[in-house]
Formats: C-alpha cells, structure tokens, sequence
C-alpha cells in the first residue's frame, strides 16, 4: 500500500516537475531518450510485477533502472555509429517485455482477487 | 518487510515521470515547429499571414483617412513618404522573363528578370526625373529594397513576380529617353531577350506605401541648422 502511494506520488511529482522544468532536448538526442524511457519503463513495470510476486530485491531494481536506460540509449547510440537503426531492436525487445510484464502483472492482480 | 526500499522508488519513480514529461513535452514542441510541418501546413499558415496581413493594411489605409490631415503633414511631406496616392504623366514600363527557347548549354539564369535588373531600371528612371515609383503596386519609397528572395523578388518586403509592371510619374519623354539610351539598360536587357515594353502614359495612378512607419532607429536632431 505505501509502496503504491510512493510509486504513484513520485510518478506525478516527476511529471510536474518535467512539465514545468525548461529543459529541452535537441531533436537528435530525442531518439535515444525515447529508448532509455522505454527501457525506463520496462524496468518500473518489472518492478510492480516482481513486487506482487513477493520476489521485489532493491538492489536488483535499482540497478537494473540505470543499466537499461544507460544501455538502451548507448546501444541506440552504437547502432547509429555503425549505421544500423539498432534503436529499433530495442523498441522491439522493451516492447514485448512491457506487455509480457502487463500480462503477468494483470494475472497476478486477477489471482489475488478473484480466485476460480 | 522494512521500509527502507520506499525512498529509493520514490526516487526512481520521480526520475521517471520527469522523463516521460520532458520527452513529451519535447515531442510536442517539435510537432508544433516549423521544420516537420508539410509543404502544405506551411502553404496555409502562409496564406492566412498573407490574409491578414491584406486585411491590415486596409486598416492601416481607413484610419489614416479617418486621422484627416494632421497639422504637422503638408501635401509636401505626404508626397515624400508615399502616404498618400499619386496620379500624373508618367511611364509605365512592363518588364518579363525571355520567352525565347533556351539553347542547350545556355544558363537560364540570363533569360529571367533579376533585382538587379529592376534596380537599375529604377534608378534609371530616377535619373529621368521620376517623381514617385511603384513596381507591382509596391511604392518606392526612401526604405524600400529590391533584393532578391529565392525565386522570387522582394519590394518592401512583399514578393512579386513577373511580369514586372514598373510605373513612374514624371516627364514621360525624359524618362523614356534615359531608359532607351544607346548602351543603356533596354538595350542591354533586350540582348538577353527579357521582354520589356515601355508606354507614355498622360495618368499614371501609383498607390500610397502601404507598409507602416520604418522609422526605429533615426531619430530627428533638434537643431536648427543642417550639421554639414
């Protein structure tokens, strides 16, 4: 319960912030930002999932938030050193995470609350 | 379970909400930019701007009827500014691109009427004595330009386009004269083929500068005499 009001507190005092915060990002970083936020993303939802199977490690959560960020923008960054939209394959793999997590998170929720 | 994980998602979770908001934000911004709109879009912002700015220059004509003469403008001064509409003798001469075929290898930069090209028009007619000047019902006056924009030309800052149609008040047979010089600018144009074609007129109608005071920078110096 705490946890969940200090996730979504956070999330909502992190919006604000970057809503009214005048930092902009050139256009050509965009891409790599988009990646790290998915990556971002991935991470926090992994986290809610790992959280409701009573498996949640800090350590492994918070490390695993600034290693996929950093990783995904430097990859996206890499491919477009060598000339390959590598940012794509990160899309892909964050993308099917996220739903394979939203999936496992909606079933976890499901069988804490109606059990057949 | 202790507590101590809730400040570091805490953390976390703000971190990420302030990314997600930059980055749309961001995206939004970019959206709203210049660079990624259509041909279109731009096309359409380009006409409204064009739109308005017509309907304010009528503005700009009604209240300046409705001011009625002030007491600081004469008929002189009004006459020098452009403020107002001038008729009288003059010329108006019509100038257009070549319409001769180009050869193969042969620039087609020589066959098109540049600034330039009306530039010294302008200033030939000027030394012929004109009194007032339009080119493509842009009056000329002290602060316009004719510079070159792209494909097109910039006369007080509205583009036009060919055919030029320059008209000028003043004695039609000394204006005509200096234009027909031999070796002078006619001559010289009708060599590349750019069509020009000059007509005495006995009225000439040229129409009041309907751009708003240019005056930013120079101020008048109160003295009575002319520092020399």
């Amino acid at each position: 319960m705490m946890g969940a009001i200090v996730t979504l507190g956070g999330l909502i005092l992190g919006i604000l912030l970057g809503a009214f915060f005048p930092l902009s990002i050139p256009q050509y970083l965009s891409k790599y930002f988009a990646v790290a936020i998915l990556a971002a993303l991935d991470t926090g939802f992994g986290g809610i999932r790992s959280s409701l199977e009573e498996r949640f490690g800090l350590t492994v959560f918070i490390s695993g938030f600034v290693a996929n960020t950093l990783l995904a923008a430097g990859l996206a960054y890499l491919g477009d050193q060598l000339g390959i939209d590598l940012y794509l394959a990160a899309i892909v793999v964050f993308g099917v995470r996220i739903f394979e997590n939203l999936a496992k998170i909606r079933r976890l929720i499901l069988g804490r609350f109606w059990t057949f | 379970m202790k507590n101590n994980w809730l400040i570091p998602v805490g953390v976390v979770s703000i971190v990420m909400g302030f990314l997600l908001s930059t980055q749309i934000r961001n995206q939004i911004d970019y959206r709203q930019s210049l660079p990624s709109r259509r041909v279109e879009d731009l096309m359409v912002l380009l006409k409204n701007a064009e739109e308005a700015k017509a309907g304010l220059e009528k503005e700009v004509q009604t209240l300046r009827a409705q001011a009625g003469d002030g007491s600081r403008h004469t008929d002189a001064t009004d006459l020098a500014a452009g403020a107002v509409a001038v008729q009288g003798p003059g010329l108006e001469v019509v100038v257009s691109d070549s319409a001769k075929p180009l050869q193969k290898g042969e620039d087609p930069n020589i066959a098109i009427v540049h600034n330039d090209d009306l530039l010294r028009l302008v200033n030939e007619l000027r030394s012929g004595g004109a009194e007032a000047i339009s080119v493509n019902g842009q009056r000329l006056v002290d602060t316009s330009e004719i510079t070159c924009a792209g494909s097109t030309i910039l006369v007080n800052q509205s583009r036009i386009t060919p055919p030029f149609v320059i008209k000028s008040i003043g004695n039609p047979e000394t204006m005509s004269a200096a234009l027909s010089l031999r070796g002078g600018i006619i001559e010289y144009l009708q060599f590349y083929g750019i069509q020009v074609s000059i007509s005495k007129k006995t009225e000439v109608l040229i129409p009041m500068y309907s751009g708003g005071s240019h005056y930013r920078y120079a101020k008048p110096v109160k003295q009575p005499e002319n520092p020399s």
